[in-house]
């Protein structure tokens, strides 16, 4: 049925099947959304029909858990809504911005908060009893968390977060949001807190569209939190940059299912190496890649996305790596774009079998090396602050030293602390070494140091020695 | 007297490839009194460093050139 034909005036009828209250989704994938999004633009009641057969369970079930009084009529009415509201303006649904059901149940938080405003002055709170969690937190599902997201109360960190969660760089979100890279830094760590506290996991598996039911099981979902928590203290916890890339490496094999060897490729200009890896056969493959120049690793880096082989012995991307790769062992391989402060590397993981990382372990591949790039950046400041450190102790380390040289020359010469000074200062001059080495021979040995125009400091006593001094 | 060599300094600390902080470490561990914000504002010529306090800023740089394979081009107040 075409749009201008609709019995009521535009306005087509919705889930009339089952009386308003939507049906259960099946797990079919064909039409995809894209279709129907341009089935609805030309106006097939069927393509809004199967939108909402597809999508209207989260919708209503987000909006029945928003109504604190649980009528279930209010539920329908923003349902009802949010569907209508599609099919008056399919356009406002950007792809690029996320997927359809986001968009949905965006819409439906809103709606839903509207009609909360009208009806219940108190505002809007959640039903009691619904999803709390041990200390009172609340518990949230994935699409629960993705409406919520594009509600937080602070624009900037909304915008940052979908610029986040479309894996772009610390440079292209501040360029995104003209801010400066230190300060997106700082948003994007408060974020990760922020997520770990409220996000289920079940969120990136609807942004990877995945489809795992299993996922939106509390328990699950609560699990696999907690591992990754275990695994971002882990990464957290390492210190140094190369300590923090090998626990990267370590707990990806061990946290990811379906990987049997991980590895990273750290990029210096045109140079890629493998910095770590859990077994020699990552050097191997890696290698493979360098030498015929393609592969599944180098292009989540040159393409900044991740790149999924399910089976590398047949893969058309890579006619010469593939089989090579295959025959050597590594059938399947999956590279995440890894990034802290500008492109990183690539964090490859590998299976022995075809097709070995199902959607579960893609997602967690992603919020993994999303971890670990935050890990690595805050790996690298640390180091930089450790460098600052050295450099400071090294600085008073010389300036006691000299401080010393010039007490000796000041008691044994009956001179002021400059004249000492300049003395040394001559001598570092004279001889071509560093004032800190004149002043460590003169410690050392208690010999003045050779001057060429000797000043006579007090009546001309002390006579150069003629110490060659020691060059750098 | 150091004349206006003191407003070459900061042009010499820009050709030695130093950063202010890095200046003002190195003239530190030399056993410099003045403060960052005392040798910032020499940098500056707002401040005029005393014939000591400019020898060893002008030492700093020496080493930093010295480092660099050049000679040890900045004067010494003392210097005729």
């Amino acid at each position: 049925m075409r749009k201008a034909n609709s019995e009521d005036g535009g306005q087509p009828s919705i889930g009339s099947d089952n009386g308003g209250r939507p049906a259960v989704a099946d797990d079919s994938d064909d039409p995809s959304d894209a279709a129907l999004i341009v089935g609805i633009e030309r106006g097939h009641e069927e393509a809004l029909a199967e939108a909402h057969r597809r999508h209207g369970p989260s919708v209503y079930g987000l909006a029945s858990r928003m109504c604190d009084r649980g009528e279930a009529g209010d539920a329908e009415d923003v349902t009802h809504e949010v569907f209508l509201a599609l099919w008056r303006a399919p356009e406002r649904y950007n792809p690029e911005r996320g997927s359809l059901r986001n968009h949905l149940l965006t819409r439906a938080y809103k709606e839903a908060s509207r009609q909360l405003t009208i009806n219940a002055p108190r505002g809007l709170r959640p039903r009691s009893g619904h999803g709390s969690g041990p200390g009172g937190r609340v518990r949230l599902t994935g699409d629960e968390a993705w409406a919520l997201l594009a509600h937080l109360p602070d624009a900037k960190l909304r915008a940052i977060v979908s610029a986040y969660f479309g894996e772009h760089t610390y440079d292209e979100v501040a360029e995104l949001l003209r801010q400066q890279d230190g300060a997106v830094k700082v948003h994007l760590q408060a974020c990760m807190t922020e997520l770990r506290a409220r996000l289920a996991v079940g969120a990136f598996f609807d942004k990877m569209g995945g489809g795992v039911e299993d996922m939106a099981d509390p328990e699950t979902t609560a699990e696999l939190t907690d591992n990754l928590s275990e695994v971002a203290r882990a990464l957290f916890a390492a210190g140094s940059v190369a300590d923090t890339l090998q626990a990267v490496v370590d707990q990806a094999v061990a946290a990811i299912e379906g990987c049997d060897f991980a590895g990273i490729f750290t990029v210096n200009g045109e140079e890629v190496t493998t910095a770590v890896h859990s077994d020699p056969l990552v050097i191997a493959i890696d290698g493979l890649q360098q030498m015929t120049g393609e592969g599944p690793c180098l292009d989540a880096i040159g393409q900044r996305t991740t790149v999924y082989a399910e089976d590398l012995a047949d893969d058309s991307r890579w006619p010469t790596f593939g089989p090579e790769a295959s025959a050597a062992g590594a059938r399947c391989a999956l590279a995440y774009h890894l990034y802290a402060e500008g492109t990183l590397g690539a964090l490859n993981l590998y299976a022995r079998y075809p097709r070995a990382f199902g959607a579960t372990d893609r997602a967690k591949g992603l919020i993994f090396a999303t971890l670990s790039g935050l890990a690595l950046g805050g790996a690298r400041s640390h180091e930089d602050e450790h460098r600052r450190a050295d450099n400071l102790n090294q600085a008073l380390a010389t300036r006691e030293l000299i401080g010393q040289a010039q007490g000796i020359l000041m008691e044994r010469e009956r001179i002021t602390s400059d004249q000492a000074f300049d003395i040394l200062r001559r001598a570092s001059q004279h001889l071509n070494v560093r004032l800190r080495e004149v002043a460590q021979d003169l410690v050392d040995t208690g010999d003045r140091p050779a001057t060429r125009t000797e000043p006579p400091p007090n009546g001309g006593e002390g006579q150069p020695t003629g110490r060659s001094g020691t060059r750098e | 007297m150091v004349g206006n060599a003191d407003a070459r300094l900061d042009q010499a600390r820009h050709d030695a490839h130093l950063s202010k902080g890095e200046f003002f470490l190195r003239y530190f561990a030399l056993g410099g009194m003045s403060t960052s914000l005392q040798v910032e504002a020499i940098l500056l010529g707002t401040r005029l460093p005393s014939p000591h306090d400019h020898d060893v800023l002008a030492h700093a740089l020496n080493e930093r050139f010295s480092e660099l394979g050049g000679g040890r081009p900045i004067r010494y107040s003392g210097d005729t």
